[in-house]
């Protein structure tokens, strides 16, 4: 089979893998305890409407037909972009969380385009003078960075930055919908906080990859036929290394959406997440269901991309995966 | 192969018991080893030995530190030491069970899928994709959205999220081991396919699994501290280190103390657990197994 | 005249406990330029560090505590490191082991040619392709263009073996090390490996250091050997005189493990045969194109096979990679079902999967793995290893087991020290008696051993035959001998079968087969197996 027909089954993979998704998601949100109308109506409202009356509206609502039905019809929505109303204002889901959402699509977008190119930088410079003074910094600086969780990191910096040394805003006062250009000014600490958790575990993945590969027969060869130690790292093991890594990668960017969260919480940044929080806390479903397959979609998207990268980057990957 | 790498080997692997020694001389995984025993032991009995109530409001908010509180007080003016060291308890009980839960039920489902195979297989495989695909946090909100934020309504959400990742990496350790020959004798003696999964492969997950309990944990450790943090996970007024940094960042510009305390008690038994397993996984040759 | 002289060379490899292990202790030679010296020795005997060493390289965590190596009369081992990269490739090449490793996995074999060539050469653009389409036509490569656009892992082993050498030759290097240049080849595209090799020596006169584990190759090879063995040279002379009038104990050893190419003493046949086959075939499925699609078959693994093995006799079946030999084992055993035509074992229908087969023939008919560090649970004890056995096949409560277990061992040379062991932690030769002990247990009728000695070295695998031997004159077992070796094949069948692409080309009486083999591919691999063939030394005694 050829790379065009495997990127093509991966794509089917993926394609599938979203709508596995939205059955969990709608699932998750519309089955479990608390539907859809108990969760909009306050509890002493609830508590003054008799069964009749309750199931009345569960018909009207639609939601007294069987699941599956359900189902299909909420994906027949999403498919068209229509998440329905937030159930506290009414207004679009997709209009309220469009601002927010590019918001956090620039900050997510600029840590994963940064993170893994500074791991690579990094983890090069370490395997070109292994045991040197730089890589046992980095090896041990980046352990202890990627277990610091995030709002640890973020509150840190702030006080680093806000705090002791004031040169960066503590709080971002902006409006959510600001331009998205006004974001890129106030950005600096969130990525900052961001991409140290993310580069510390690229890092270490890439940095175990390619002292694996510079311990190989291959790059021994390379070196024994007269080879720069350069050239051996960056052409002869640099690719096949980076393929663990792009796997995590996608992963971190997944993680992204869940580190931006906290993150957002942190410096009071208009995005996504703190849609979610406060979707979360006020039980809006719709909301909650319109950021998770946003979410999901792009951690799907970005597996996709990382098998594509993988398929270019290791030739052995397009046999070994129909074998 | 003719290979002079061979002999050291079979030298190390005869002295089985030193590498525990030699792993524990290394001062890195010496301390983070000391520093896991002591959180674990500060988690399980607190109860027995802190100085005050733990939601007790006794004094003055914001009270420096002194004799009788010896971390200050925090907001509602409760002693602040106390808190500090019961604040890991829920966390970890919740990450504990939950993840125990996770790896039970994942090695299960991972083993008999990595051996197995067939529809139900591909059928796991592309619903642990679908899992997976749903960043964690995301998950987890849902999850508590539905369950509550009781307890064991949280390990139970830990334990769901959890075990799309166990199932992944054990099914493919599983795959890896089931092609090798000793596999291929049992199914020649005809033992029956549990036994092969019990008998032969189970055994060799076990380094796997070594490694990835204690990770797991103190990753669902940051993962709850962070759903505390933002009022999604253990509600108040439990002492939690998650709650207390959220508390503290109120009064970060004029207090910025108040949140180290949480924050280095938190990350310190982060930190702690993975420069141990590090180290563990060196000594014992499992780097293989760190990271899956 | 001089070009390479090595003095007095120590590498050492740090200890984990601390301490040093010396893998090279004080060795010195001389090579002359165009010479060609033959360095033998098993594994561990450091033979692979000494080539490395003599491109001034070190593996990691290695050491050179003492010695020179002298080029033309510098001492390359105190050159500073962009020096050593200079002169590599250029004046000193190596052949590595296993071409599929040495070549970098995702660049185009002609990619990797070209690094080398523009490296040494000096060339760019079109003139480099071409003189990496030439390089690759001087290693006989039919079509080098399609090679050359391939990644290793498309070619052949016999191919990639040719590239390794192309890239190695590519600089001119006065010097070529070769390590272990065709352990993973086929005899028949190891000859023309080799003459490839002794074609580029005439043309260029560069001189050839050679080592391996297989004396005989290096016989025909090499004017000069060293016999290597813990680190030092216990023996040197020249290739007649090793094979011949070994002088040294460690040596003669050697020399009197080599299998021999000639058929074991005839014996009478039992009349009823034990295992037949006729019309045998077998084809493997391929992978579904898409979920869900019935599965296809592929080609025929195994071609209307037919043969009889008598009790307490032993087939050996011969032939290279691809020739269906281990998929016979496999149909006998019960790891492959659904072949086609008749295998019948004690005049009863044989075939299906082991666990659909009754536990009476499932003890009858067993088996021993290629690989004994796979085919044992690394996660389980030596004792009970064997003891499952016992209990599996006998019924036998778990203590009696366990006896049993302990006395078939030691019979087989497993003391009680290593009893309580884990399978790593015993030595390759020590593992594999676990194995045979544990297909014993049984107390089989037929066993199939699949290239049961392939993973050993030569004093071993000696040894290894030894028991297998005793087991049968013993136990009146009959054995299905599986390898790709036919030298260790005619040392222990009655009758030999030889494969290619799954189909017979000869099968009769051991001496009928290598004395007069009709068949023409027969007649190349005997060949193949009986140059430079050693008169047979005196025996000498085998320490267990």
């Amino acid at each position: 089979m050829g790379a065009t027909g495997l990127a093509l089954r991966r794509l089917a993979a993926s394609l599938l893998v979203l709508l596995l998704v939205s059955a969990v998601v709608y699932w998750g949100t519309a089955v479990l305890p608390g539907d859809a109308l108990t969760a909009v109506l306050p509890m002493d409202v609830l508590q003054t409407i008799s069964p009749e009356e309750l199931a009345r509206k569960r018909a009207e609502l639609g939601i007294d037909r069987p699941h599956l039905v359900q189902f299909a019809e909420f994906l027949g929505r999403i498919a068209q972009l229509d998440f329905g109303r937030t159930t506290v204002t009414r207004e679009a889901v997709l209009e309220r969380i469009d601002h927010p959402l590019r918001n956090s699509l620039i900050l997510a977008g600029l840590t994963a385009i940064a993170a893994p190119l500074a791991a690579i930088a990094l983890a090069v410079a370490s395997v070109l003078r292994p045991r040197g003074r730089l890589d046992a910094t980095l090896t041990g600086g980046t352990l202890f960075a990627y277990s610091l969780p995030e709002f640890v990191t973020g509150n840190l910096l702030i006080i680093l930055f806000a705090v002791l040394l004031p040169v960066a805003p503590a709080v971002i006062m902006l409006p959510t919908t600001a331009p998205s250009l006004d974001i890129l000014g106030v950005i600096a600490l969130p990525i900052a906080t961001l991409i140290l958790g993310g580069i510390a575990y690229q890092y270490r993945l890439l940095r175990a990859a390619l002292i694996e590969a510079l311990d190989s027969d291959y790059c021994e060869r390379a070196r024994l036929s007269g080879a720069s130690e350069w050239r051996v790292v960056v052409r002869h093991a640099l690719p096949a290394a980076l393929v663990p890594m792009l796997s995590a990668t996608a992963q971190f960017v997944s993680s992204l959406i869940s580190g931006g969260i906290v993150i957002e919480f942190i410096f009071g940044f208009p995005g996504i997440g703190q849609e979610l929080v406060q979707a979360i806390s006020t039980r809006d479903i719709p909301s909650v269901q319109a950021i998770a397959l946003f979410g999901a979609s792009a951690v799907v998207l970005c597996n996709f991309a990382a098998d594509l990268m993988i398929l270019a980057l290791d030739p052995r990957v397009r046999r070994r995966s129909h074998a | 192969m003719p290979n002079a790498a061979t002999a050291p080997l079979a030298s190390a692997t005869a002295h089985r018991p030193s590498r525990l020694l030699r792993a524990l001389r290394r001062p890195t995984t010496g301390i983070a080893t000391l520093a896991v025993v002591l959180h674990l032991l500060m988690a399980a009995t607190a109860p027995l030995w802190v100085p005050h109530d733990t939601s007790a409001m006794l004094d003055s908010p914001l009270a420096p530190p002194g004799a009788e509180f010896w971390f200050g007080t925090d907001l509602l003016g409760r002693d602040y030491f106390s808190r500090i060291v019961s604040g890991g308890q829920v966390a970890l009980l919740v990450a504990a069970l939950g993840v125990a839960g996770a790896l039970a039920i994942g090695t299960l489902i991972g083993l008999a899928c990595g051996y197995l195979r067939g529809a139900a297989d591909e059928a796991v495989g592309r619903l642990v994709d679908a899992l997976m695909a749903i960043p964690e946090f995301l998950l987890i909100s849902i999850l508590v959205l539905a369950f509550g934020k009781s307890l064991p309504a949280l390990a139970a959400v830990v334990a769901l999220v959890y075990v799309a990742g166990v199932v992944r990496v054990v099914r493919a350790r599983t795959i890896a081991l089931a092609a090798q020959d000793f596999v291929r004798a049992a199914e020649l003696r005809g033992e029956p396919r549990l036994a092969t999964l019990l008998r032969e492969l189970l055994p060799n997950l076990l380094p796997l699994l070594a490694v990835e309990a204690p990770v797991r944990i103190s990753a669902a450790v940051l993962r709850i501290s962070a759903l505390s943090f933002l009022g999604l996970g253990i509600s108040p007024p439990t002492p939690d280190w998650g709650l207390m940094v959220q508390e503290a960042m109120t009064v970060i510009l004029t207090d910025p103390w108040l949140l180290l305390f949480p924050a280095a008690m938190l990350s310190s038994f982060v930190v702690a657990v993975n420069f141990a397993v590090d180290g563990f996984a060196a000594a014992y040759g499992l780097r293989g197994e760190a990271g899956a | 005249m001089t070009l390479l002289r090595v003095e007095g060379l120590v590498v050492a490899y740090r200890d984990p406990a601390g301490g040093e292990r010396r893998a090279v202790d004080g060795v010195s030679f001389t090579l002359a330029r165009g010479g060609a010296l033959g360095i033998v020795g098993e594994s561990g005997c450091g033979k692979s560090t000494l080539a490395r060493a003599l491109l001034a390289h070190g593996r990691p965590g290695s050491r050179f505590t003492a010695g020179q190596v002298l080029l033309d009369g510098t001492d390359i081992l105190a050159a500073t490191p962009a020096e050593r990269t200079r002169l590599r490739g250029r004046r000193v090449a190596l052949v590595p082991q296993n071409p599929l490793q040495a070549l970098t996995p995702h660049l185009t074999i002609g990619a990797q040619l070209q690094e080398v060539l523009a490296r040494h050469r000096g060339l760019r653009g079109t003139a480099l392709r071409t003189a990496m389409l030439d390089l690759l036509a001087a290693m006989q490569i039919a079509d080098p263009a399609t090679l050359a656009a391939r990644y290793p892992h498309e070619a052949s082993g016999g191919q990639r073996q040719r590239v390794v050498i192309a890239a190695a030759v590519a600089g001119e290097p006065d010097l070529l090390v070769l390590d272990e240049p065709t352990t993973a080849l086929d005899k028949s595209t190891e000859a023309q490996v080799l003459a490839l090799v002794q074609a580029q020596q005439a043309r260029t006169g560069c001189a050839l250091v050679y080592v391996s584990h297989d004396l005989r190759t290096i016989a025909a090879t090499c004017q000069e050997i060293l016999v290597m063995h813990g680190g030092r040279v216990v023996e040197r002379g020249t290739a007649d005189e090793v094979l011949t009038s070994p002088r040294e104990p460690y040596t003669r050893n050697l020399v009197g493990a080599l299998p021999q190419l000639a058929p074991r003493p005839a014996r009478q046949a039992p009349p009823l045969p034990l295992l037949e086959a006729q019309g045998l075939g077998f084809a493997y499925t391929r992978p579904r194109a898409l979920p869900f699609l019935p599965r296809r078959p592929g080609p025929a693994a195994l071609d209307a096979i037919g043969f009889t093995l008598a009790p307490g006799r032993t087939l050996g079946v011969v032939g290279e990679s691809g020739s269906g030999k281990s998929t016979l084992g496999g149909l006998v055993c019960g790891l492959l079902a659904g072949h086609a035509g008749a295998l019948r074992f004690d005049n009863a229908a044989l075939g299906g999967a082991a666990r659909h087969r009754p536990l009476a023939l499932r003890r009858r008919v067993q088996m021993i793995f290629q690989d004994p560090a796979a085919s044992l649970n690394p996660r389980h004890r030596v004792l009970d290893l064997v003891a499952r056995a016992f209990t599996a096949y006998h019924a036998l409560p778990a203590a009696t087991a366990r006896t049993r277990a302990e006395a078939l061992l030691a019979g087989i040379g497993i003391g009680a020290e290593l009893l309580r062991r884990m399978p790593g932690e015993l030595s390759g030769g020590q593992q594999q008696r676990v194995a045979i002990a544990r297909a014993f247990a049984a107390e089989p009728e037929l066993v199939v051993c699949d290239e049961i000695t392939s993973a050993l070295d030569v004093t071993i695998q000696a040894q290894v035959l030894d028991v297998m031997r005793n087991m049968q004159r013993d136990r009146g077992v009959a054995y299905l001998f599986i390898s790709h070796d036919l030298a260790v094949v005619s040392e222990m069948a009655d009758d030999i079968l030889v494969l290619h692409h799954g189909r017979i080309r000869a099968l009769g009486p051991a001496a009928e087969v290598l004395g007069a083999p009709a068949d023409a591919y027969t007649r190349a691999l005997v060949a193949a197996f009986s140059s430079r063939r050693a008169a047979a030394p005196t025996p000498v005694p085998i320490p267990a």
